[in-house]
């Protein structure tokens, strides 16, 4: 069972962290985090997958959706520490230039 | 690695056998501990699409189905055959395209021919028949 992990930090920007895998089974509920987030007033958001060991295709679809939606909101959605898997399929589908992975949370805004 | 390693893995046609995919190949994987990571990698990207693709569409609202993967293992390639009874697929492989950056789904059948070597889709009868080969070493 896929789960996440949600803060905020004291800078004011929110942290989700998948904490299994990314897929068809769990970017609904991905979804609904980054949107408690932004209904929440928080637009800029970091997606941590250094717990992520595998993104699928539907996972790829809520992270350029959150993308968007955080920007609607005034904020941005930026990927932190991706792993092998999550490297090659972002390359693949060239979505490593939209979504450009940072090294660390810390320094992704 | 001379012999070949055959597995069949049954898995219910619902959503989360997206993710049981995953699980069962870690378990081939020890079995085979020779396949490379880019390799793995490969296998799983192509099969959980082509798994969420049949419990999505082929298998949507049909309860007790199943979806069998019947993988083969040797010193040079990597072949799978993924069969299930549901509705027949709409599917291209050979036409599929990668869609724009600001796409929220469609990639899911482009990205699966990138990561594999041959991807057929077939209609055979009242079963859907797919076929993935990855020839081992090959980069993504």
């Amino acid at each position: 069972m896929s789960d996440f992990e949600v803060t905020v930090t004291d800078d004011g920007v929110g942290v989700v962290r998948p904490l299994d895998r990314l897929t068809m089974v769990s970017a609904k509920r991905f979804t609904g985090h980054v949107a408690d987030l932004i209904g929440g007033g928080t637009s800029r958001i970091v997606v941590d997958l250094s717990g992520t060991g595998f993104v699928d295709s539907s996972g790829l679809g809520a992270l350029i959706a959150g993308l968007k939606s955080a920007r609607q909101a005034g904020g941005d959605l930026r990927l932190a520490a991706p792993t092998e898997q999550v490297l090659t399929i972002l390359s693949l589908t060239n979505l490593d230039k939209v979504l450009r992975p940072r090294d660390s949370v810390a320094d992704a805004f | 690695m001379d012999a070949e390693l055959v597995r069949s893995i049954r898995l219910p046609g619902r959503v989360e056998s997206v993710d049981t995919v995953g699980q069962e190949l870690a378990e081939v994987w020890r079995d085979v501990p020779d396949v490379s990571s880019a390799d793995r990698t490969r296998v799983e990207t192509a099969l959980v699409e082509v798994v969420g693709n049949v419990v999505e569409h082929a298998l949507a609202g049909r309860g007790g189905s199943e979806v069998v993967v019947e993988l083969h293992v040797n010193a040079r390639e990597i072949l799978a055959e993924v069969a299930d009874d549901g509705s027949a697929l709409e599917v291209d492989p050979a036409g599929a395209t990668m869609p724009a950056a600001d796409a929220t789904g469609g990639r899911g059948l482009a990205l699966a021919v990138l990561v594999t070597d041959e991807l057929h889709y077939r209609r055979d009868g009242e079963t859907n028949r797919w076929r993935l080969r990855w020839q081992r070493g090959d980069l993504p």
